[in-house]
């Protein structure tokens, strides 16, 4: 029986490779099928190599993140093992206990929440209104205007940040999240420039007919901006609250020069994960691995180099989960908005 | 949800004779306006009839007066008429507000809110950014020496913070001309590599293949990682370390630089290989943003310039050269623009500026210096950026001009 269906099966190869042979022998004939087949081989042979090579950029980018994470699993005897390299020999969360305690992890997770979904909120109504304004309502000077926002992006945070952090000083404000939170909704956060360039070239992608028909409807500027302007515009809303979001969070200039320096007690993540190492022995002792491990573990530059390490990755690890939900929005978002004018 | 009106109250009263005196009185006032820009006209029009060589622009816009004077008029009069009537409504200030706004024409509201919408940016711009600069520049040309109970003291030496600068102070033994030309150079061959890079990339991740969503996924997390963070896992003790274990036997590159080297290619080829292999990383993580204004920009293509072009036989490497690359060239300069800020905010030249030659943070005992080394990084930003514009002016194309 199972002999059969082998010559069977043989038999139907063989059979279908001579018609397979024969196909390609007519299509050889005529010069138009030969560039065809010739087309489709070439074709074949891009997607191969384009697979080959997107596939290699994947490694390349993801390449640090495993090594974080195989890293950051292994037990902080292991440190000097020759032997472990990718898989932990000894699974273990000890390095994730070291750090959560070095960073002052949740408190500086809410402090990091806080700043950077108020900042977004902030450069969102600030910097769509300004790209509104540059894009549409049109006055006297908005050229010369949008000339100066402009200007804002080349011109380094270096050069004005000294005569800022003296002003705020005078005003009493250094040491408080207000400041940033001014400096974001008076459209001067981080990289708003961009921001209101964006949204500029956006709405000016939008057909004026919608708002003719809004404004023939009776709506006023506000209204057309709010019903009409601010839906069709989420590509650019995703795009810019984003990269707002993730420059907040990741930002350490700003937020150590205007709140942490002068406020130790209001820390953000990344400002934490800089300055991991100096709480470090504080923070084994509090988590009571100190005496467990001995010095000759504990002093190891290696040591120390895991837990910057693993703080690296909990400080990241928000920002990538939160990534991965609005991900999809966000590749379409860009897709959409067409940021080109 | 119903609507709720509101039942109207009327003026009425010593109110009423007050607003109906100043209303006469405004129409007497707009009426003899109006006489006289009649007037005006009239005798301009008769002029332009006995010599017809004369501009009629005067004319326009007198015409144009005389019918705002009429609107203006009109609507008097039916105020007046509404108090006749005793019918005027009673309003409050921002009642009043919303009427004088709604009898405005749709230019002007649209200039008035203009202003409004940017009114939190003008008074950022001015508190947060022309004021701070400056300051800078003012700083920048003065010594300043601290006080003790805190403050600056000032003294004006010109340019002299300028030359302090490039004669006396070092950075581990290297002068700033020297750490300025090392990163300018750095980012004039990592513009070319990082734009043609990422264009390659947005034109690979534009096409539809099978998971290219996942692949879009992963290509955008180097925007929102932190660049810090890695560098720590990869140069780190950590990274180096890993490293070495795995130059033995396992390294990437190794591997491949022993097979090119067994095959037989030259070894100076071999090391611009290895090296561009070990650079693909900070490339990568560099043109994030890049990759997305490029992907942004393919799409944004009107796709019947490929259909007529394909219509007329035109194969894709010929659409690639004379399509996409014109129509995306505005872009490119955005996207070379981005890569020259952002490249110089991780440039060698911002240690230079927290750190001084004796070792104590310069930003508070030198103020004047640090001003003055962040208006060289700018200019020298500002330069690169003037130089790209002269050399990309004639490649950039403009769809609507």
């Amino acid at each position: 029986m199972t002999s059969n269906v082998k010559k069977t099966w043989k038999e139907r190869t063989i059979l279908k490779l001579k018609n397979w042979q024969m196909q390609v022998k007519e299509q050889l004939q005529s010069a138009t099928k030969r560039q065809v087949l010739k087309n489709r081989l070439i074709d074949f042979i891009i997607t191969v190599f384009k697979y080959i090579l997107v596939i290699g950029l994947c490694f390349v980018i993801l390449y640090p993140l495993l090594l974080q994470l195989a890293i950051a699993f292994r037990a902080p005897t292991d440190v000097n093992n020759p032997t472990v390299l990718w898989i932990p020999g000894e699974f273990s969360l000890k390095n994730f206990e070291v750090s959560l305690i070095a960073l002052r992890y949740w408190k500086a997770l809410k402090n990091s929440f806080i700043l950077a979904f108020g900042v977004t909120i902030l450069q969102l109504v600030s910097t769509s209104l300004a790209g509104y304004a540059f894009a549409r309502l049109p006055f006297k000077g908005s050229k010369l205007l949008f000339g100066l926002a402009l200007f804002t992006i080349i011109v380094p945070q270096t050069v004005i940040s000294l005569p800022i952090l003296r002003s705020v000083t005078k005003m009493g404000l250094i040491g408080k999240p207000i400041t940033i939170f001014l400096m974001a909704g008076l459209g001067m956060g981080i990289k708003s420039g961009i921001f209101i360039y964006l949204f500029r070239q956006f709405y000016r992608g939008i057909p004026t007919e919608l708002e003719e028909a809004a404004y023939v409807d009776g709506a006023n500027v506000f209204q057309v901006f709010y019903r009409i302007m601010l839906p069709n515009a989420r590509g650019a809303i995703i795009t810019v609250a984003l990269l707002a979001f993730v420059w907040q969070w990741n930002d350490y200039y700003f937020t150590t020069l205007f709140i942490s320096r002068s406020n130790i007690d209001f820390m953000t993540l990344t400002t934490q994960q800089v300055s991991v190492l100096y709480g470090l022995q504080q923070a084994l002792t509090d988590a009571g691995i100190w005496g467990l491990m001995g010095q000759e573990i504990t002093n190891n530059p290696l040591f120390s180099s895991m837990i910057l390490n693993t703080s690296g990755i909990l400080v990241m690890i928000p920002l990538l989960v939160m990534y991965f939900f609005v991900q999809k929005l966000f590749v379409t978002g860009i897709e959409r908005s067409g940021i080109v004018g | 949800m119903s609507k709720r009106i509101k039942t109207p109250i009327y003026l009425s009263g010593p109110q009423s004779e007050q607003l109906q005196k100043k209303l006469l009185l405004k129409q007497q006032k707009i009426q003899s306006q109006l006489d006289d820009v009649t007037d005006r006209y009239v005798s301009s029009v008769k002029k332009r009839q006995e010599n017809p060589k004369l501009r009629m622009a005067p004319v326009f816009a007198l015409s144009r007066k005389m019918a705002n004077l009429e609107l203006q008029l009109q609507r008097v009069n039916l105020g007046l008429l509404r108090l006749s009537e005793g019918k005027y409504p009673k309003r409050n200030w921002w009642e009043e507000i919303k009427f004088r706004f709604s009898q405005l024409s749709y230019q002007k509201q649209k200039v008035i809110f203009g202003l409004l919408f940017l009114l939190p940016w003008f008074i950022g711009f001015c508190v947060f950014f022309a004021y701070p600069l400056g300051t800078s520049l003012w700083w920048s040309l003065n010594k300043m020496t601290v006080v003790s109970g805190g403050g600056y003291s000032f003294e004006f030496v010109g340019f002299g913070n300028y030359r302090d600068l490039f004669v006396s102070e070092t950075l581990a033994g290297a002068t700033i001309s020297e750490v300025l030309t090392s990163s300018i150079i750095n980012i004039l061959i990592n513009l070319p590599t990082i734009l043609i890079f990422s264009l390659f990339i947005a034109v690979l991740l534009n096409t539809k293949f099978k998971g290219h969503q996942l692949v879009k996924a992963i290509f955008f997390i180097p925007v929102v990682y932190n660049m810090t963070v890695i560098n720590n896992t990869l140069t780190g003790t950590f990274g180096r370390l890993f490293d070495s274990d795995l130059d033995q036997s396992l390294a990437l590159s190794t591997q491949f630089s022993n097979f090119l080297m067994q095959v037989g290619v030259g070894s100076g080829l071999v090391t611009f290989l290895t090296d561009a292999v070990g650079r693909i990383f900070t490339i990568v993580n560099m043109s994030g943003i890049q990759i997305l204004i490029f992907i942004a920009a393919l799409q944004s293509i009107p796709v019947h310039l490929y259909e007529a072009a394909k219509v007329e036989g035109a194969t894709k490497y010929e659409m690639f050269w004379k399509i996409t690359i014109p129509m995306i060239s505005p872009m490119v300069l955005t996207a070379a623009v981005y890569t020259i800020v952002d490249s110089f905010a991780t440039s060698e030249i911002i240690r230079f500026m927290t750190v001084n030659s004796q070792g104590t943070t310069m930003s508070v005992n030198q103020p004047g210096l640090y001003s003055a080394i962040s208006v060289i990084y700018f200019l020298a930003n500002a330069l690169i950026i003037a130089l790209m514009f002269l050399a990309l002016r004639k490649q950039v194309f403009y769809y609507d001009k």
